[in-house]
């Protein structure tokens, strides 16, 4: 029995070795199913969030349904009063030109600045760009009813969005001349159409 | 599990038992000669890897009692050294068992004090060991394995009688602990030999009891034999009750099978019960030194490394399965989800495409509307308002306009908070902020000549205007410059009397909210 420590040790390397290996290879396991467990709790997560957004995306979708068909509606108008037609200025003067003689308009003078878009900042909103162009127009009035007139006819007969800005109408001094203007109107109107951005 | 095997020495032979799973086999008997000897070291040699127990059958056995001051730790231990070297100088193989305390005096630790007191029967078997390499756990002594035959409740004080191979011994045992033994050697195995042995050594174990006052001289002694049903009838006829001693019989093979024992015994000498129930059983003290156990030693290392390896393996797969278990569970419940997250988007598709087919998406589609709408709510022209205040003139036809400033505003510009307000056709106080797009106009109005002189009936006929103005829904009319100002804060000039006079003029703001 005259072992020594050192050939004791050797007798132990074998043991010693399976348990390090032991160790290790649980070690290997046990960080491999932690790091698997993690990343399955991280998919688990990532398929609740696009189930809750799917869920969401349909239950606003179903709640919404009566608007979007109504929007539907509202764009087809849109499309059908040729709102997203290109201006077509000629067309405009044309009818300014039969608006005023068909109402016997005492005179008009206009001015129609070049087409801009409406929201600098937001050129593109819903696959559409929003133009505008600015009109200043000088009326003279025998009655408040002429510009309201021209207005609604302008709205009704052009393609484009007319939208008054600002008017001012004035009383002028009275006049002995009979037909006399007995008021001056000076409004800016936003010639607005709509066109598509790809 | 390692193999475990029981060598059972007696001053005659060696006899190596294999025992295992309650069974005891004989595999060989060696000779206490060189050739014995040297066929015992190949036996160790071949099962090297087995754990080993020496039982020594002896008659060169010691006891002794001895009671020793209560002491713990290294004072204990250096006690019991000295009192072994005292009692059995010249042997290594003795142990001290403790018998517990006394109840009176000093209540010293009692020790039964074992040896083994011839070690040179010893030392040729374990030089063969110690060549072979071959573990042995420890050396037992037989006295050591025999309390396990002791019925449950034993009697305060009584004999044991058990035949082996060497011989009848007999065990002393006093409250449950073993105080005494002795082997006889019988020279015939016959069965009438060994009852009458029996008889005897009871006798004079009695008296040498007696003697040593372990026992009250005139108390009869229950004395149990360990005998195969076989030996019964001449146990019978030979140990006969008497004053000294009152004879018992334990069955050897229902001992052997309340012990786990399944080794069928052909006789009444129990040597592997004895080897079993030291399996079953090892005493907490042995005889071997330190150094005769250094392979043991060793193997114990060996083994606590592998229990240890395979426990840590054990986890670790334990640990892993459970999480496999686990990810398993996290996977189904991440497809469950991704599963109903694919029919909800399935049925958002079905529902767009049940929709009109319209050549842009939905999202693009609501801010384009809702754009449109804005633009569309601010585009209904000053008509409305107009429209309003022509049919409050209509009421008040004294009232004339000469100036209408019309616009859309989104803020209401500032306005000094005393200025008159009505709203719903009630005087209000003006409002701080009105928020959204509102239809607003400033206008600028005169009251008739006539009623310059009136200051009281022009401020009554603005009111009423205003008033008549603001009860339309959602109107606010602001007066923004009265006709004629009595505020204290303000300067209050008269009229020029000699000049023309003037109409008195007035100017109030009108907004109204847009509505789609």
């Amino acid at each position: 029995m005259n072992e020594n420590p050192a050939a004791r040790v050797r007798n132990l390397i074998g043991s010693l070795s399976f348990l390090l290996l032991s160790a290790l290879f649980s070690a290997f396991i046990v960080g491999a199913t932690i790091r698997a467990g993690k990343e399955a709790e991280r998919a688990l997560q990532q398929a609740k969030v696009q189930l809750a957004e799917s869920r969401n995306h349909l239950a606003r979708a179903q709640e919404d349904e009566k608007e979007i068909r109504a929007r539907i509606d509202r764009y087809r108008e849109l499309i059908e009063r040729g709102r997203t037609q290109p201006e077509r200025r000629l067309d405009w003067v044309e009818t300014l030109r039969s608006i005023k003689e068909k109402r016997r308009l005492l005179g008009m003078e206009y001015e129609i600045a070049p087409q801009r878009p409406l929201d600098p900042k937001r050129p593109v909103t819903g696959g559409y760009g929003f133009l505008v162009s600015p009109m200043k127009l000088e009326m003279q009035l025998l009655h408040e009813n002429d510009l309201l007139g021209l207005l609604a006819d302008l709205s009704a007969q052009v393609p484009a969005l007319i939208s008054v800005r600002q008017c001012t109408i004035e009383r002028l001094p009275p006049s002995p001349q009979p037909q006399a203007a007995q008021l001056k109107a000076s409004c800016e109107i936003d010639w607005i159409t709509l066109q598509e951005k790809l | 599990m390692p193999q475990r095997r029981v060598l059972f020495l007696d001053n005659s032979r060696l006899a190596a038992y294999r025992v295992q799973r309650g069974e005891v086999l004989h595999e060989a008997s060696f000779a206490a000669d060189e050739a014995g000897l040297a066929a015992f070291g190949a036996y160790l040699t071949e099962h090297r890897r087995s754990l080993f127990m020496l039982l020594a059958d002896t008659t060169e056995e010691s006891y002794q009692t001895e009671d020793i001051p209560h002491t713990t730790g290294k004072d204990r231990q250096a006690i019991i050294r000295r009192k072994l070297a005292q009692h059995f100088y010249g042997t290594p193989y003795a142990v001290a068992l403790s018998q517990g305390r006394l109840k009176s005096g000093r209540r010293d630790e009692r020790l039964l004090l074992m040896a083994l007191t011839q070690p040179q029967h010893l030392e040729p078997w374990l030089a063969e060991f110690r060549r072979s390499r071959a573990i042995l756990t420890g050396i037992y002594a037989l006295s050591q394995t025999v309390g396990g035959l002791l019925p449950a409740k034993p009697p305060a004080q009584v004999l044991l009688l058990t035949l082996s191979h060497a011989g009848l011994r007999q065990t002393f045992f006093d409250t449950g602990r073993m105080r005494f033994s002795r082997l006889t050697p019988l020279i015939h195995d016959a069965t009438d030999a060994a009852a009458f042995a029996a008889a005897s050594e009871a006798i004079k174990m009695h008296q040498y009891l007696a003697s040593q006052r372990l026992i009250e001289r005139d108390q009869p002694l229950t004395t149990l034999i360990l005998a195969h049903p076989s030996d019964v009838p001449a146990i019978r006829v030979h140990c006969q009750n008497n004053a000294s001693l009152r004879f018992e019989i334990l069955d050897l093979p229902e001992c052997a099978r309340r012990a786990g024992l399944r080794t069928l015994l052909a006789s009444s000498q129990a040597d592997a019960l004895f080897c079993h129930l030291l399996v079953k059983q090892p005493p907490a003290e042995q005889f071997a030194p330190a150094e005769e156990r250094t392979y043991y030693r060793l193997w114990q290392a060996r083994f606590g490394l592998r229990l240890a390896s395979v426990l840590i393996l054990a986890g670790g797969m334990l640990f892993a399965v459970n999480q496999g278990l686990d990810i398993l569970a996290l996977r189904d419940d991440a497809e469950q989800a991704r599963f109903q997250a694919r029919l909800d988007q399935e049925r958002y598709a079905a529902m767009l495409k049940a929709l009109p087919r319209i050549p842009i998406s939905p999202d693009d589609l609501r801010l384009l509307i809702d754009r449109y709408d804005q633009l569309a709510l601010r585009a209904q022209g000053p008509g409305p308002l107009l429209a309003q205040i022509s049919r409050s003139l209509d009421v008040f036809a004294a009232i004339g306009i000469d100036r209408v400033e019309w616009s859309v505003v989104e803020q209401m510009p500032s306005t000094p908070a005393d200025s008159p307000a009505y709203a719903g056709g009630k005087a209000v106080t003006v409002p701080q902020q009105l928020f959204g797009p509102h239809s607003q106009a400033d206008v600028y109005a005169r009251l008739p000549l006539a009623m310059v002189g009136d200051q009281r009936g022009q401020l009554a006929l603005v009111a009423d205007f205003m008033k008549h103005l603001s009860a339309q829904p959602g109107t606010l009319v602001i007066l923004i410059q009265p006709p004629l100002d009595t505020q204290s804060g303000k300067t209050l000039k008269s009229g020029d009397e000699r000049g023309a006079p003037e109409a008195p003029r007035f100017v109030f703001r009108v907004i109204r909210k847009l509505q789609p």
